[in-house]
């Protein structure tokens, strides 16, 4: 296992799908973000997501004004590392975690961030390192 | 763009340092100075798009990654 950096108290990485909820109006998501702003971080592996559908070019261009607001989080070396240990050692077990799932938190762990906010906590559960919350 | 050196401790230094990623620092900084309420004002604002193609988005990546030999 590869050496983590220590935790960043209280930051928490968001999943693709809380900002699509919040960039569509569900009140939960919308009053998560309103408590949590400050602390939410942004993986270029979630805003790769948003670029592969099919926003407009003038959705886009929102997209990124609004993405201002979050320091992004990059998916380096040691992400690679801690995704490829991900899914290796869910497969061991028998599991099946996506690849780009792996990768989105092991951008996140590598930066010290261990809380994924996200609607889809199935997609994460088998992930020891990683705490899931919903809204 | 004008430039204004400042003197910060080290302690400030070395926090925005690690939460700046690829950004310069005067971005950090700009990027700390908005309020929750900046990001709020978005919300909703994608009522109308295309996002059942994003959320398809991992999906298509996870079944990529597993098809290829």
């Amino acid at each position: 296992m590869s050496e983590k950096k220590s935790t960043r108290t209280g930051t928490i990485g968001a999943d693709t799908s809380f900002l699509i909820d919040f960039f569509k109006g569900n009140e939960d998501a919308i009053s998560f973000m309103r408590k949590n702003a400050k602390l939410l971080r942004v993986s270029e592996l979630v805003i790769y997501e948003f670029l592969c559908g099919n926003l407009k070019k003038s959705e886009q261009e929102i997209f990124f004004d609004a993405m201002q607001s979050f320091t992004s989080v990059n998916f380096n070396r040691e992400a690679a590392v801690l995704a490829s240990e991900f899914f290796r050692n869910a497969k061991k077990k028998g599991k099946t975690i996506g690849h780009q799932d792996c990768m989105i938190s092991g951008s996140y762990l590598a930066s010290g961030i261990r809380i994924i906010v996200t609607k889809n906590t199935e997609h994460f559960k088998h992930l020891n390192e990683i705490s899931v919350v919903s809204y | 763009m004008g430039t204004t050196s400042i003197t910060i401790t080290n302690e400030a230094y070395n926090f925005l340092k690690s939460i700046k990623g690829e950004k310069s620092f005067s971005e950090t900084i700009l990027t700390l100075s908005r309020s929750n309420e900046d990001i709020v004002k978005f919300a909703g604002i994608f009522k109308d798009a295309d996002t059942k193609s994003i959320e398809n988005v991992r999906k298509e990546i996870n079944k990529d990654w597993n098809n290829r030999r």
